[in-house]
């Protein structure tokens, strides 16, 4: 009787295979989601109106914003699921430990992260091709198509969103009371007391331009995808 | 092929008794092999570590011998050792009977010789 | 070489303590029988072993390592039990595709043949199937993937008749072909008796017993016949058992605490006591059987 010898990296890579086939079932959704969004937001991200001698220019913007929040929301509610205890369980019908489980989750994340933001982009066009198709209104493209720069930024945007579901959920799984406590309290001071505070955080990753949010995001994400690897390493996983 | 779990005989000394009865039956020759441990564990539908038992007892009695690497085989002449064993027994068996019932009948010693000597006459 | 070792085991939960200093080491590729009572710790240690669970105190070795999310070990080690879950999203075939991926061993072939002899149809949803299915998956599930420490956590559950006599064959059958280490729990010793090389008997949380087989179906005789005759054969040593009904008196002892010398002289009945028997008395907290309960 000789022993199997499976390393790390070759368990991270069958899971997080398995873990995408299984979870595409979420992408479905997300498309659903998109396509609604694209229909009650054809006035686009925003609009001007401008009115000179009787003649009245209406103009209305669209860019990836228009989904881009939608898609957070379920970034967020993706993340949170799949570090749920229902979840987890499945990983003990085959070879795992907490390390390979997280990482394969976390790797999973960041593809359907990827994923969507392709979707988004998709979306737009599509949105912005039917629109001129069905109404005939001119589009007047206002930077290049595709801008690999924004690409990234609403990468991360998601991303960012991923990575914070997954941080609540590992806390969940840490200790109910935990994960309770955080959301509620967390909650509670950014809509009343942290105001300012809020301002401040949003403008710290916004402010200096598309280059160091891209960095800042990196690092928040990263640390919001680890911490739970680290945190939840010594914890039993039991199916009831 | 008969192997009970209801019996009071343990199953690996049934599996003994079946493979001596094989060997007297000559089912399997002087100098034959004998199935493994693994083979009977599928035939009776059992932990082949219980056959390997009784093969084992077997061997310790001198009515098999080991081949390294080819398995077991029936020592020359098992046959007439394991007939010679089960006369012993069955006859040991049977006199501890009739001494006892003898004694409970308060029937003497002499008088039970006297009786045995009496029926090799006649049979 | 030592498989398994426990040292000192010791599980406690909020409001009780699951396992207390057991011990015990189990060496080689053989089938073990672990028999106890409802509660008396079997899933729990099973658990310990495939380090789903943490022990709160003393050791557990496999293969010389810690099993606790222990990826060597993990490989080589499958826990099948009623709750075990699987992805939601995948039907059977596809979780036999999935476990190929994973276990270097696996079966797959004789996986959907098990599986069509159960009238299992491939793409049936986990959830979906009857008591007795998903036991019946599951055991396919865990002889296929040939892990060197098959753990079986009273795999018959739900099972009929039929197909329960059925997977006993083909855990035989497997076993033969590809030797391992395989722990079976179960309520049923009668039942699974003919495939246990050892029986791991625990009550408790402790281990009462552990020995070869037909150790057990030696260890214990039951005397019947007038109780005067009878103390004096045991020396009057303290019985596992006794019940003194309208036609006789009954008890039973450990075979090695017998007096052989006055047996043959009365009309004491004295048999054997079967395996199943044996283990059930040795975890009996009252001498007389329920019988007792319903006295007074």
């Amino acid at each position: 009787m000789s022993l199997n010898h499976k390393t790390f990296p070759q368990v991270v890579r069958v899971q997080t295979k398995w873990k995408i086939k299984a979870y595409s079932q979420a992408l479905v959704p997300l498309l659903i989601l998109q396509i609604i969004m694209a229909f009650l937001t054809s006035s686009g991200s925003g609009t001007t109106s401008l009115m000179i001698n009787q003649v009245t220019v209406e103009s209305y913007f669209y860019s990836v914003d228009v989904f881009l929040i939608s898609t957070c929301i379920w970034a967020v509610i993706t993340a949170f699921l799949i570090q749920t205890r229902g979840y987890r369980q499945t990983d003990l019908s085959a070879i795992t430990n907490r390390a390979t489980g997280n990482t394969a989750n976390i790797i999973s994340l960041i593809f359907f992260s990827f994923i969507a933001v392709i979707v988004n982009y998709m979306s737009l066009y599509i949105l912005v091709a039917s629109i001129q198709l069905i109404k005939g209104i001119d589009i007047f493209p206002n930077s290049e198509l595709f801008n690999f720069m924004q690409f990234l930024v609403a990468f991360f945007i998601i991303l960012l969103a991923a990575s914070s579901g997954y941080f609540i959920s590992s806390l969940f799984n840490l200790s109910k009371i935990l994960g309770s406590l955080f959301v509620l309290v967390g909650g509670f001071l950014c809509i009343r007391v942290l105001d300012e505070q809020l301002l401040t955080i949003v403008k710290f990753y916004f402010e200096a331009g598309y280059f160091l949010f891209l960095v800042k995001a990196l690092i928040t994400a990263a640390l919001l995808f680890a911490l739970p690897v680290v945190f939840l390493n010594g914890k039993e996983e039991v199916r009831e | 092929m008969g192997i009970t779990n209801n019996s009071t005989i343990p199953i690996y000394i049934q599996i003994a008794e079946w493979i001596e009865n094989e060997i007297l039956a000559n089912r399997i020759q002087d100098d034959g092999k004998v199935f493994s441990q693994y083979q009977l564990a599928e035939m009776f539908n059992i932990n082949p570590a219980t056959a390997g038992k009784g093969l084992t007892i077997l061997l310790e009695n001198g009515i098999l011998y080991k081949k390294r690497g080819l398995g077991m085989f029936v020592q020359e002449g098992a046959k007439e050792l394991i007939l010679a064993k089960r006369r012993d027994e069955k006859l040991s068996k049977l006199a501890k009977e009739i001494v006892q019932e003898a004694k409970r009948l308060f029937v003497s010693d002499e008088e039970l010789l006297d009786l045995i000597k009496k029926v090799q006459k006649e049979e | 070489m030592t498989d398994i070792v426990c040292n000192q085991v010791e599980k406690k939960f909020r409001n009780k303590k699951a396992l207390n200093k057991l011990s015990c080491s189990i060496e080689g590729e053989k089938i073990i029988g672990l028999i106890g009572r409802n509660g008396a710790g079997k899933s729990t240690w099973l658990k310990l072993l495939a380090g789903h669970l943490k022990p709160t105190d003393g050791e557990i070795h496999i293969f010389g390592r810690n099993p606790f999310n222990n990826l060597k070990i993990a490989t080589n080690l499958i826990l099948i039990e009623d709750s075990m879950t699987f992805p939601p999203f995948f039907n059977l075939g596809e979780l036999f595709d999935m476990a190929s991926d994973f276990y270097p061993d696996w079966q797959g072939d004789l996986a959907i043949r098990l599986l069509e002899y159960a009238n299992i149809p491939l793409k049936s949803f986990h959830h979906n199937l009857s008591k007795g299915q998903v036991s019946t998956f599951n055991l396919i599930y865990g002889l296929a993937a040939r892990c060197a420490i098959t753990l079986l956590d009273e795999p018959m559950n739900g099972m009929d008749e039929g197909i329960r006599t059925d997977m006993y064959r083909a855990i035989l059958k497997e076993y033969i072909a590809y030797p391992r280490t395989m722990i079976i729990s179960s309520h049923h010793l009668p039942e699974i008796e003919h495939l246990l090389e050892e029986i791991l008997l625990i009550d408790d949380g402790e281990v009462v017993l552990h020995v070869p087989l037909e150790d057990v179906n030696q260890m214990l005789v039951s005397l019947k016949g007038d109780v005067n005759e009878i103390k004096e054969i045991t020396d009057y040593q303290d019985v596992l058992f006794e019940k003194q009904d309208a036609v006789s008196y009954e008890a039973i002892i450990e075979r090695n605490k017998i007096n052989t010398n006055y047996q043959n002289q009365t009309n004491v009945q004295m048999q054997p006591v079967s395996a199943s028997e044996v283990c059930k008395l040795l975890t009996h907290k009252q001498k007389g059987g329920i019988d007792d309960v319903f006295k007074s």
